[in-house]
């Protein structure tokens, strides 16, 4: 069959609306008698609470007031281990932790009265950073501030290291990262009938049914969660929504009226999860021509004050320490710890940029090492078809490292550019390029797909003109990425009829199956999956065994009536993971990802400019080029931003740059053009061979944006992010240039 | 935040109807021009209004202007970035300020930010005094009384004050037209190429280089710097050094000596002292090399 649809750049399905401002966004919904709520936070980072007290001489009529002794259950919020508070009752434990709900209809008055809630607390010593944490002198989490130690073990490295030609070690550090979405976070909360029901921006409308019928003891049908138009989300939309959702319903069920809560940008800046920081150290072993022969990998990530994710972020953070090479002695321990600071949480990537960022620099350090290119390290090692991962997978076919890594070295002239660079420091502005090969896995860790036993179904029916028509049931949602469109094509190509002869349902848990989350890029690729398994599910109760005219299909529906077809995901076959020992397949396929950056570094000033940047990815199958693409970019900015310009300043658990003039992302006149090149290698498990996107682009533009202002600045860097400033101090530090 | 809906905001359709007002009640009236200082400043909480506004936009045709006058190139208060960036009166007299008009904010920002707001926003940071101080720029203040001019080097006494008076409105920026070539720079360091806040700007101006055999002299030198002290200021000392001189590799280094005597830059959440500081130093070796590779 030769795909029509699928491969297309169909018009998007939200493009017009969005374009148009049709579009309605939590902030655009009114409800009748709705009235606006706030969160009163924590003004310390580490406390005991004495009490919470309204001020006596200011006048709260009309003004509905909420702590911790308003919740009808336990005060936990069921997510991992149910260890942060809905609302901070004894301890406090980091800044702006959540003490108080107010609602008032009067959004101004509201703002105001947050300044007459009187906490008393007494200051406990606080646990700012990894290496503190690590001591555990303060406990924030349990006896050892440690959320989640993991293990991975393979052959023999402790052996073969010592005996390595060239033994190599060095440490690196990520810091924070601000998702920065566009529609901050927010939720309308209201009661009726005993059935609440939530609409909000967020990426997983279970996550937060799950949790809301756990906090006010609540069955399936008593919880509604619709999904509005959602801005942006980046992983910061996936578990935080819980904690706001818990908070408008606890407003409107004391108030009797729909609450609606929209975080300020300030707030949400200071208040809400980032990327976790990391530490990662790499003693690695090659012989004398740079072939890896042992590693031992040492990862730890700062989870904040509470748990959240953060043990899957460290999952997936240690499955993607080796990243796309071949290893046969491989040791890699991971540890996530508390520290009295906002919690971290999903973000794009999820623990793969920070672990990835490390392998690669040591990659570099390697070749350099040895004397050899940082493409030529990177050809020697990379993994092939037949290799296994650190985990003992065998990776039988698919993977595309090598292709990928050379397309992008075609594409950007490296070899010549690098050995240009090399050597050539002058006192005008100087050059440098570097390069990142990774992978990213697709889909959920592990058993995780298998448990989540996520279902989407597709109905087909005919429309009053007697059309076929076709409706597509999942609840894994649109955040800007593109999935609305794309699961349109993949049903419409899949029932043989026209892209515009299909639709979305709400993504509302009343009305759409559990699909799962919407993230870990399994969106298109498992969510999807079971999409084009439903059309052909509906195509064969019609009697079809494939796809077949619009007169036929038009036929046999008349007879048949409407027919719906679910599917549940099934784990290809051979899929094992013994999660104990964190051994066998981590994930049903990878993506693979070269990015090549080219920079340029003030002579004069040490601001770095990026001259180009070429990044070929392997998608599997490109359902809308146009949507992959802009992912791609997108990721890729998004690291650029990561690797040279967004750096949270934290002070005393609390973001200091907690605005967008001060915390910087960069602007389209910061980057580049980025030429996207797009590899397809298909997946036989995913639809018309599609792999995952969303996460990969993000894991290649720091290590390959470091590498190039390295070899700019004549000296080498090993954390993000790097700036103008560290630039300077470290040539300053190498003497390189004077301090006149 | 004070709604923005409850607060008073009065718009004089003339400039004499304005400083009427402000005569009357300027201590309580907030002037907004532009708004892209004021509406941010609200929305954080860092303003409050207590009074009303003073909506001086409608006085459009009388305060939006760039015009040759007694030899002299006036811009109106309310000229807007956009117009600065596309005058070729100005392209051609004060190319500093142009380059600086070009980089503040993006496109969007430019077509509202006035300079009259920028000059009177008093940020250390802001873009367009640097130039204007190596301009020799003067502006004017009216009040019911008359108007005075005075220096722009004279009128930042503090941080984030200006020697103007309540019952005064700025009305004009005044540039002497230049009577020989000059050799103008501008840079301005930022964390991004647009929508950024400096954190070191250095603009020039010098004239009447000459060549001596020992290598150029310079006649007049003019230097402004930003983000550097707590006002925008001009570098008297530093200039006096140069001016006369020959341009030697030590005579350079004496200047940037002298530069980080006048500077007083600090740590915070946008840079360090060390970098704007050696910076700043950095950015005049590249204008008086640039002087020294022309002549
Ligand atoms: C996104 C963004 C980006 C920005 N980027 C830059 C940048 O790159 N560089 C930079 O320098 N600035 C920047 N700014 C700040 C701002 O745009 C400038 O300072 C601008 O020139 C202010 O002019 P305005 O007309 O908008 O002033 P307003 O906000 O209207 O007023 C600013 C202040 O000046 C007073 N005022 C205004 N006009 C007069 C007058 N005629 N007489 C007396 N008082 C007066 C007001 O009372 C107020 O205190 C940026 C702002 C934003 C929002």
């Amino acid at each position: 069959m030769n795909p029509k649809i699928v491969g297309t750049r169909v018009p998007r399905d939200d493009g017009r609306q969005k374009v148009t401002g049709e579009s309605l966004y939590v902030d655009d919904i009114d409800i009748p008698g709705m009235i606006y709520g706030t969160t009163v936070r924590s003004p310390v980072a580490s406390a005991k609470v004495v009490s919470v007290d309204w001020d006596e001489g200011y006048d709260w009529t009309g003004i509905v007031r909420v702590t911790a002794k308003d919740i009808p259950g336990e005060n936990s919020l069921p997510l991992l281990i149910d260890d942060q508070k809905i609302l901070a009752d004894r301890r406090i434990l980091h800044m702006h932790e959540p003490i108080a709900l107010l609602a008032c209809s009067d959004p101004t008055r509201l703002r105001e009265a947050r300044g007459h809630v009187r906490l008393r607390y007494k200051s406990q010593p606080m646990v700012s950073q990894i290496e503190d944490s690590l001591e555990a002198e303060v406990k924030v989490f349990g006896a050892d501030n440690v959320f989640k130690d993991i293990q991975i073990s393979k052959g023999d490295p402790a052996t073969i290291l010592p005996k390595c030609h060239h033994r190599l070690e060095e440490s690196y550090i990520t810091g924070h990262q601000e998702h920065l979405y566009l529609e901050p976070q927010g939720m309308i909360g209201a009661w009726q009938d005993g059935v609440l029901t939530l609409t909000g921006s967020l990426q997983c409308p279970y996550y937060v049914h799950k949790a809301m019928k756990a906090v006010f003891g609540l069955k399936d049908d008593e919880v509604r969660v619709n999904q509005a138009v959602t801005g942006g989300g980046f992983g910061g939309k996936e578990e935080y929504p819980s904690l706001l959702a818990a908070h408008v319903a606890l407003l409107a069920r004391k108030s009797g009226t729909p609450v609606k809560m929209v975080y300020e940008r300030a707030e949400d800046m200071c208040a809400t999860t980032k990327r976790h920081p990391s530490e990662v150290t790499i003693h690695g072993g090659v012989d004398e021509d740079g072939h890896l022969l042992a590693l031992d990998v040492d990862v730890v990530l700062d989870g904040g004050a509470y748990c959240t994710l953060s043990p899957v972020v460290l999952s997936r953070a240690v499955l993607h320490a080796i990243s796309a090479y071949r290893c046969d002695h491989v040791a890699v321990r991971g540890r996530v710890v508390a520290t009295n600071t906002p919690p971290n949480g999903a973000f794009r990537g999820f623990g793969a940029p920070q672990t990835i960022f490390a392998m690669e620099r040591m990659m570099d350090l390697i070749a350099e090492t040895v004397g050899i290119s940082p493409a030529e390290v990177r050809c020697r090692n990379h993994l092939q078809n037949g290799d296994s991962t650190a985990t003992g997978q065998i990776l039988q076919q698919g993977v595309s490292a090598g292709a990928v890594l050379q397309k992008a070295l075609d594409a950007s002239d490296f070899h010549s550019k690098w050995e240009a660079y090399q050597g050539s420091h002058s006192n005008r502005n100087r050059r440098g390029i570097g390069i990142a090969l990774f992978m990213h896995g697709c889909g959920f860790t592990g058993h995780g797909e298998r448990d989540l036993k996520s279902r989407a179904a597709l109905r087909l029916f005919l429309d009053p003109q007697g059309k076929p028509r076709a409706q597509v049931l999942a609840s894994t949602t649109d955040i800007g990425q593109g999935m609305r469109t794309t699961f349109r094509q993949i049903a419409a190509e899949t029932l043989g009829i026209a892209f515009e002869q299909v639709e979305l349902a709400p993504a509302n848990t009343a009305g759409v199956p559990n699909s799962g989350p919407t993230v870990a890029s399994r969106t298109c690729m498992v969510v999807g999956g079971l999409v084009a398994e439903a059309g052909k599910g509906c195509l064969q109760e019609l009697g079809f065994s494939g796809t077949t005219s619009e007169v036929e299909l038009a036929a046999a529906l008349a007879s048949t009536g409407a027919v719906t077809c679910e599917r549940e995901y099934e784990p290809p076959p051979g899929l094992v993971w013994d999660d104990k020992n964190y051994r066998g397949s981590a994930y049903p396929t990878y993506g693979f990802g070269c990015t090549i950056c080219e920079v340029e570094v003030d002579a004069v000033t040490f601001e770095t400019r990026i001259l180009d940047v070429v990044t070929c990815q392997d998608v599997g199958r490109a359902i809308h080029p146009s949507i992959v693409e802009g992912q791609i970019e997108g990721g890729t900015v998004q690291a650029l931003g990561f690797a040279g310009f967004e750096k949270v300043v934290m002070h005393d658990g609390t973001m200091r740059n907690h605005d967008v003039s001060n915390y910087v992302i960069p602007t389209a006149a910061d980057i580049a053009p980025i030429r996207v090149l797009i590899h397809e290698e298909p997946y036989s498990g995913g639809p018309f061979g599609a792999k995952g996107i969303g996460e990969m682009p993000m894991d290649g533009g720091a290590p390959a944006y470091v590498a190039a202002v390295s070899q700019a600045a004549g000296v080498s860097f090993q954390q993000v992010p790097i700036l103008a400033e560290d630039v300077f101090a470290e040539l300053l530090k190498k003497k390189a240039v004077k301090r006149s | 935040m004070t709604d923005p809906r409850k607060i008073e905001v009065f718009s004089p359709e003339t400039l004499s109807a304005a400083v009427q007002v402000l005569a009357e009640v300027g201590s309580e009236a907030h002037i907004l021009a532009g708004g892209t200082d004021l509406m941010v400043a609200l929305e954080k909480g860092f303003w409050q209004p207590k009074g009303f506004v003073l909506n001086i936009s409608r006085i459009e045709p009388e305060l939006r202007y760039i015009r040759m006058e007694d030899g002299d190139v006036c811009m109106g208060a309310l000229t807007t970035f956009a117009d600065i960036a596309r005058s070729d009166l100005l392209n051609t007299e004060a190319p500093s300020l142009v380059a600086a008009a070009r980089e503040i904010g993006a496109q969007q920002i430019q077509n509202r930010a006035t300079i009259g707001g920028n000059i009177m926003n008093a940020s250390p940071a802001g873009d367009s005094m640097p130039p204007l101080l190596a301009l020799d720029a003067r502006v004017v203040l009216k009040s019911n009384e008359g108007p005075r001019t005075l220096p722009l080097f004279s009128f930042y006494p503090a941080y984030r004050e200006t020697v103007s008076q309540p019952s005064e409105l700025l009305t004009e920026v005044r540039i002497a037209r230049r009577d020989s070539p000059t050799q103008d720079y501008f840079r301005k360091v930022a964390p991004r190429r647009a929508q950024a806040i400096s954190k070191v700007i250095l603009a020039a101006r010098a004239w009447n280089v000459e060549e001596t055999e020992e290598g150029p002299r310079i006649g007049s030198i003019r230097l402004g710097v930003g983000s550097v002290a707590p006002t925008p200021l001009r570098l008297f000392e530093t200039e006096r050094l140069l001016e006369k001189a020959v341009l030697t590799p030590s005579l350079m280094g004496a200047a940037g000596h002298m530069l980080e005597t006048e500077i007083s830059p600090i740590d915070d959440m946008r840079s360090t002292a060390e970098y704007r500081r050696q910076v700043c130093r950095r950015l005049l070796d590249d204008f008086l090399s640039n002087l020294l590779l022309e002549s």
